[in-house]
């Protein structure tokens, strides 16, 4: 798995991208030098086997077959090249060091490759052949051994790849290198990134100079978060002009119902149904803050007010808050804490908030006689939170929605304030980057809320 | 008790100001920021409320302006950002209570009161409160009323303390969540009444008479007779 992992990697693929330019490269300039070489050789003995032949031509024509014989012999003694073959057949005979000469006399005049079988050795010969034919009858055969060449053709196959292992050496190095490089450049977006998706909207890049495409993301990169700071804040800013509008005359409405309420004349039926209209501005008020939390908790920037503070202690404090209440309704409110105190960084207002709501929803639901129950704990590294309550559970179907906004459990709708309670609670967890998990258990229903134990720096 | 209220909005500020005169309260008012800046200034108040969004001078700087002179005289803020980091941005400038609008015309009044009390009287490092014939101590944890010792459990000995050292004052709801619970948002109203329901089981029942008050609209109030 880890090395099917790796194959997939960029540095991977970036070290096969080097490695074949490398490699093909080397094949190439390996060829090029393969066909300079052979061209030379060809060459030389061209030039070798033609200075021959021409002097002994020129001497046939001129002094006869006789003098000539003794040519080819002096001249093959003088050069000492054991590689030269010569061959003359005149009317005077024949002479030279041709092998097996009499086979090739009948030869067309030209340039031939030819293969004759040696004298003194068992290993057949190869020979470069210049052939040439005189008035007189007279024939000469200049031969050079091609032993050289063909040492040069049959070492091709084998020079083309070699040293190819070392070609991916150096590729992967190269590759890793690169990689090095260009993660160097990376990090520091994937540093900008990290913070701000952690609450902190004011790290930037801040690039100086424009000299790649690298400085250009950077420049870029920094001025979309200028742009959705501001965005951001304008929308933040928005809400609190929002609720401040709704606010004002929402208070002005409540003032006056409380003015007319207070008047000594008014019969007491109207009073009660005053009063029952307040009661319904209250609840209409107290979701508006809701909302308002809700947002606050899920704009990011809340984590700038952040303290370190005791979550056992607000789990206390919470607990004793709804002790009075449950009993009232004879259900026994159960807590259970490790020894020592458990702190986070976090915000005592919104923690106290969804954990009163958790344990809200839990007393409504659990009938008379029940228990509720409330674990801190330790866990994996971090903190979990468990409310559990033996009341009826959520339908299965509605377990993954009745954490959304404004959505309620059918069964649950004749008990005010579910919808906006979990998805408050939810928020407030993914503030303090923990979770919010729902499920039924066989006898009631449990909630539980993950923090890891965060620092904010 | 003189009380300066700087707010804008007419219908507010005519609704508080009656409601300050009905209590026995003398009461001025400005309906911009510069004009309750100089005010504030000129005056001697006992307490101040301070609208945060105003014409002119907004509640915040007012609050850093008096306090930067050296004002110390006490400041609620009153206002529609409700929200919790609005009030601790109200508190960081030097204001010493905040309540969020709509409001109950009672908690404000308390509100003001208490805080007024507090600025006359600095509060001296007590052992021993006592109320009548009510007694707790601070060291031994230990509560009698009339001699007869009352056991209490931890938060009800708090919720008990927060309100003898208030004793004769109404004491809201919200100001018992904030104190003995440190929590500034309103879970459920019912909670506090519970509390206090259990408290007075314990107080009350079975004595002479009963030392928990309920006051109609506000809160409660503790008081020896």
């Amino acid at each position: 798995m880890q090395i099917k992992s790796y194959l997939r990697t960029y540095s991977f693929r970036s070290a096969i991208l080097i490695f074949l330019a490398f490699g093909l490269t080397l094949i190439a300039v390996r060829l090029s030098i393969y066909a300079q070489s052979l061209r030379t050789a060809y060459g030389d003995l061209v030039l070798v086997v033609t200075a021959h032949a021409e002097e002994l031509g020129e001497n046939i024509e001129r002094y006869g077959p006789a003098y000539t014989n003794n040519l080819v012999n002096a001249i093959l003694r003088d050069a000492g090249d054991p590689n030269l073959y010569i061959g003359l057949r005149s009317p005077a005979g024949l002479t030279g060091n041709f092998p097996q000469i009499e086979k090739f006399t009948t030869l067309e005049q030209g340039w031939r490759e030819i293969v004759v079988s040696n004298d003194n050795n068992d290993k057949p010969l190869s020979l470069y052949v210049h052939c040439s034919s005189y008035p007189d009858g007279s024939r000469l055969l200049v031969g050079y051994d091609m032993g050289y060449i063909n040492e040069i053709k049959q070492a091709l196959p084998r020079s083309l790849f070699e040293n190819l292992e070392l070609a991916m050496a150096i590729s992967i190095v190269l590759s890793l290198l690169m990689i090095w490089l260009l993660n160097r450049h990376v990090r520091k977006f994937n540093i900008v990134f990290e913070k701000v998706s952690s609450g902190q909207l004011d790290y930037r890049m801040k690039a100086r100079s424009e000299i790649d495409q690298f400085d250009r993301l950077a420049i870029n990169l920094d001025g979309m978060l200028d742009w959705l700071t501001t965005m951001l804040e304008m929308s933040r800013e928005l809400g609190n002009t929002l609720a401040h509008d709704l606010r004002t005359p929402l208070s002005r409405h409540r003032l006056e119902l409380c003015a007319i309420a207070d008047s000594k004349d008014l019969p007491i039926t109207l009073k009660e149904k005053l009063e029952s209209s307040i009661a319904k501005l209250d609840e209409l008020v107290a979701m508006l803050q809701n909302i308002l939390t809700i947002s606050l908790a899920e704009s990011r920037n809340t984590a700038q007010l952040f303290d370190e503070i005791n979550l056992s202690d607000i789990v206390e404090s919470i607990t004793s808050l709804y002790e009075p209440i449950a009993e009232d309704k004879n259900i026994d409110l159960q807590t259970s804490f490790p020894a020592e105190a458990i702190r986070i960084t976090g915000d005592r207002q919104l923690l106290g908030q969804a954990i009163g709501n958790l344990v809200d929803n839990a007393i409504k639901y659990t009938p008379e006689g029940g228990a509720v129950q409330l674990e801190l704990r330790r866990h994996r590294g971090g903190v979990a939170l468990e409310v559990s309550d033996n009341g009826p559970g959520v339908p299965q179907d509605m377990l993954d929605k009745i954490k959304q906004r404004f959505i309620r459990a059918d069964s649950s709708r004749h008990i005010p304030g579910f919808g906006i309670g979990l998805s408050l609670v939810e928020a407030v967890a993914k503030l303090h980057h923990g979770s919010l998990s729902v499920e039924n258990t066989p006898t009631g229903f449990r909630a539980t809320l993950q923090f890891g134990l965060i620092k904010w720096h | 008790m003189r009380i300066l209220l700087i707010e804008d909005d007419k219908d507010h500020a005519r609704f508080i100001l009656a409601g300050l005169k009905e209590s026995g309260h003398n009461p001025d008012h400005a309906a911009d920021g510069r004009e309750g800046l100089f005010l504030a200034t000129e005056e001697k108040y006992d307490v101040m409320i301070v609208d945060r969004m105003l014409p002119k001078l907004d509640g915040l700087s007012i609050i850093q302006a008096l306090r930067t002179a050296g004002n110390r005289t006490p400041v609620l803020i009153l206002s529609s950002l409700g929200r919790v980091e609005e009030r601790i941005k109200g508190l960081r400038f030097g204001a010493d209570d905040y309540l969020a609008k709509p409001f109950e015309f009672g908690e404000l009044l308390a509100r003001i009161e208490a805080l007024a009390r507090r600025g006359n009287t600095p509060q001296a490092e007590q052992t021993c409160l006592a109320a009548g014939e009510l007694e707790l101590n601070l060291l031994t944890r230990v509560v009698k009323r009339a001699d007869r010792v009352i056991d209490l459990q931890n938060r009800e000995f708090q919720l008990l303390e927060f309100l003898m050292r208030r004793q004769g004052q109404v004491v809201t709801r919200t100001m018992l969540l904030e104190g003995v619970w440190d929590f500034h948002f309103i879970p459920n109203t019912n909670l506090i009444d519970a509390q206090i329901s259990k408290l007075r089981q314990k107080i009350d029942k079975g004595f002479a008479y009963p030392m928990i008050k309920t006051v109609k609209g506000s809160g409660y109030r503790l008081s020896a007779d």
